[in-house]
């Protein structure tokens, strides 16, 4: 691949908002949705007020939780992605052919992974311990590396015929 | 001003390479259209009227877009076209070859790059298809149901060198889609002396058909476009060889990479014990010498190769941020060009430079000489060193002489140091060659006649859709893709296929905006896809 910088974060962004928003869709309720409380974020307590404006719990369905904290996870996978993209194309500089090997995107899935488990812990999408024995991890690990190899693979493919722009013009698409 | 593209070009040649009606002199030029229905009235004339044409009783055809060349550039051009929505009937191709890749296989071929061998670009690289995907190398990978390949096309180029396609692929996804497209009725087989505006808007286009030499049946297209896509024919060896030549009239012992030259295999194989001498470091010499060491060890030819490096590399160089890989006397680079030409970082900045000097030196920066880094030919330079049979010669070629006992002796110079000589029996050059645009026919026309411009590197001057500047005639244009618009201001490797397919797109782009055909958006390129995977007609 040989990006632009505007192409690097054109294509991360509009990956997340296509193949990445449409898999987390269809994957979040067959993820291994973590006990109660450990989901973090605004309004997560599983209540609902009745009538008479009287809080009454009822049964515990994970699966709207569950699909909070995966598209918070995918936006912030995004947005972070911002950042990791001027550091490849800072990295980029150091290579004479100035390419991005697909080898390095689909291995950059472990340092970005490493780096998003901690920012979803700090901006309150997950709560709970940061180790990996915390009981969110499978489920984050697992929406993250299949949203991550399903981009990647659209990206060395598809994406060509979607926009031949993109294939002729550093990965941009507007 | 001639492009001396010795050291920019993985480059084409030579006369009889262009097919037999390709290269042409001028002087005869004259004296065939005079006798072939042109009157001397209308080769004189730059800007021809229906009457007159009608006048000289010679057959007019309507086609509204016209390639001349009919080699892969007509081909990008032409396959963009079609899947753009343009009708077969609507456009005309003329060349020599009735496949696209004819002229191309041609200088594969003598440069030793028969069916099998592989090409120097990588899997989305692929003709037949302007998408590129899925590329040669998942195809491959299917074919031979070979998870090796499909684990390179993860691993390139980091963990392995790039994936790249045989020639053979190449030509069996053109001649698909060619039939796909409907190629062979849109081609006519022959030669373009001259491209004359009309009084009124557009162009005659002179064909003088290939099946008749005699040039008495000269054909002409009217057309609103007029694309050239003429490719390397002007092309012609260095001086010093030319030199050679023209004093011992000898072209056996010392030839270019890019005629055909399997004479010296055979000569080898049979007398045992010679010498070759292969002049400079492009990926063509490396290609030449895996032939040599090939026959070597098959027919036991006990070659002795000389290689001679005008620079020798060392390792890498230049600053941290613009630093070419080397070593061992080469320059390493996977394609012609840096890959971020092809698109990246690079392209934007050269869209970027204000003025064409500007850009010419930029080119001149990332076109420098630099071969792939295959483990074969670097395994095969140090077994050559090792054992004795292969030399490595440092400085410039000045001068081939032939010697009374049948060997050439080559001078070799080297700044600050006196010249050395080497008397070999073989001399391969693969140093490049010069291409002068005025020395092809339709061209020197063109700035004669048709008010087109040249660059800063001696090119024809185009603008961002590759519309060759000044020569608009009312709402027709003339455009022009491949190695003679070198140095244009939007894509830097102008001699690729992805170059040339992108030139293809920026063209269509434009002839959208005169609506000549449909803009290619997100729906019909993904339309236009399915097509292709379908085999359907586009
Ligand atoms: C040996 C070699 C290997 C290459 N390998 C690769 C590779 O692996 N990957 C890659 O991307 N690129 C490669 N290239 C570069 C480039 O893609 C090819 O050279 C390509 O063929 C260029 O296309 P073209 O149409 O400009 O020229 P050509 O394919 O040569 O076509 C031009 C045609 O126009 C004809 N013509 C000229 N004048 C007239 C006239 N007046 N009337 C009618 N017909 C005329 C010529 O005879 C010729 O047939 C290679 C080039 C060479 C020389």
């Amino acid at each position: 691949m040989t990006f632009s910088l505007r192409g690097r974060i054109q294509t991360r962004l509009f990956l997340a908002a296509t193949v990445g928003v449409i898999w987390t869709a269809i994957i979040t309720p067959f993820l291994p949705s973590p006990p109660m409380g450990s989901i973090g974020g605004v309004g997560m307590v599983p209540m609902q007020m009745s009538k008479f404006m009287v809080p009454i719990a009822v049964p515990y369905n994970p699966i709207p939780f569950d699909y909070r904290m995966t598209f918070e996870t995918l936006g912030l996978m995004a947005l972070v992605g911002i950042a990791w993209e001027l550091l490849y194309h800072l990295l980029q500089q150091f290579r004479w052919d100035k390419d991005w090997p697909p080898l390095f995107t689909l291995v950059a899935l472990v340092p970005e992974g490493i780096v998003l488990w901690y920012v979803i812990h700090l901006t309150h999408v997950e709560n709970g311990t940061w180790a990996l024995t915390s009981s969110g991890f499978p489920m984050f690990a697992i929406h993250l590396a299949t949203t991550w190899v399903l981009m990647w693979l659209f990206m060395v493919g598809p994406m060509k015929v979607v926009s031949l722009k993109w294939r002729f013009e550093g990965g941009e698409l507007v | 001003m001639g492009l001396n593209v010795a050291t920019t070009v993985e480059s084409g040649l030579v006369a009889d390479a262009g097919g037999p009606h390709a290269h042409r002199h001028r002087a005869l030029e004259d004296q065939a259209l005079e006798g072939g229905g042109i009157s001397a009235e209308m080769a004189g004339a730059c800007v021809w009227s229906d009457e007159m044409v009608a006048a000289s009783g010679i057959s007019v055809r309507n086609v509204p877009f016209v390639t001349v060349g009919g080699g892969v550039a007509s081909y990008a051009m032409v396959d963009a076209l079609r899947i753009s929505g343009v009708p077969a009937s609507m456009i005309a191709v003329v060349g020599p070859f009735p496949s696209g890749y004819g002229t191309l296989k041609l200088l594969l071929e003598a440069s030793q790059i028969d069916r099998d061998q592989r090409l120097r670009s990588g899997s989305s690289d692929r003709m037949g298809s302007i998408w590129g995907w899925p590329g040669y190398g998942l195809k491959e990978a299917f074919a031979r149901r070979s998870p090796a390949t499909l684990a390179r096309l993860v691993a390139e180029p980091v963990l392995c060198d790039y994936f790249t396609p045989k020639a053979s692929a190449l030509y069996e996804d053109m001649d698909a889609e060619a039939r796909r497209i409907s190629w062979q009725s849109m081609f006519t087989c022959g030669r373009v002396p001259l491209v004359r505006r009309r009084d009124g808007g557009g162009y005659f286009i002179v064909i003088v058909p290939a099946e008749d030499e005699s040039l008495a049946n000269v054909q002409v297209i009217q057309a609103r476009y007029v694309h050239l896509g003429i490719g390397f024919v002007a092309a012609h060896v260095l001086d010093d060889m030319m030199e050679y030549r023209s004093s011992t009239g000898d072209s056996r012992r010392v030839v270019n990479v890019y005629e055909p030259h399997e004479h010296i295999y055979e000569e080898l194989a049979r007398n045992p014990g010679k010498t070759v001498l292969v002049r400079g470091s492009a990926s063509s010499s490396l290609q030449v010498i895996e032939r040599l060491v090939r026959d070597r060890d098959a027919h036991d030819t006990g070659v002795e190769i000389y290689h001679l490096f005008r620079n020798y590399v060392e390792g890498p160089k230049g600053p941290p941020m613009f630093r070419t890989p080397g070593k061992d006397g080469f320059s390493y680079q996977a394609f012609t060009f840096t890959k971020a030409c092809y698109g990246g970082q690079l392209q934007r900045k050269f869209r970027s430079l204000g003025s064409d000097d500007e850009r010419a030196e930029l080119l001149a920066a990332v076109g420098s000489t630099a071969v792939p880094k295959r483990k074969l030919w670097r395994k095969q330079s140090a077994r050559g060193k090792r054992e004795g049979w292969y030399k490595v010669v440092v400085g410039s070629a000045s001068g081939l002489e032939l010697q009374d006992n049948g060997r050439v002796r080559a001078t070799v110079s080297q700044e600050g140091k006196p010249a050395t000589s080497l008397e070999v029996d073989y001399v391969i050059d693969a140093t490049g060659v010069e291409v002068n645009l005025r020395d092809h026919e339709v061209i020197a026309d063109l700035l004669d006649c048709c008010g087109a411009e040249t660059n800063a590197v001696g090119q024809l001057a185009v603008n961002d859709a590759f519309e060759v500047s000044g020569t608009r005639n009312g709402n027709g244009k003339i455009f022009a893709s491949g190695v003679s618009t070198l140095g244009n201001p939007y894509v830097i490797p102008m001699y690729s296929f992805w170059g040339l397919q992108y030139a293809a797109l920026l063209t269509c782009k434009d002839l959208s905006r005169d609506g000549f055909c449909q803009p290619l958006g997100i729906r019909r390129s993904v339309r236009g896809w399915w097509h292709r995977i379908r085999n359907s007609a586009p």
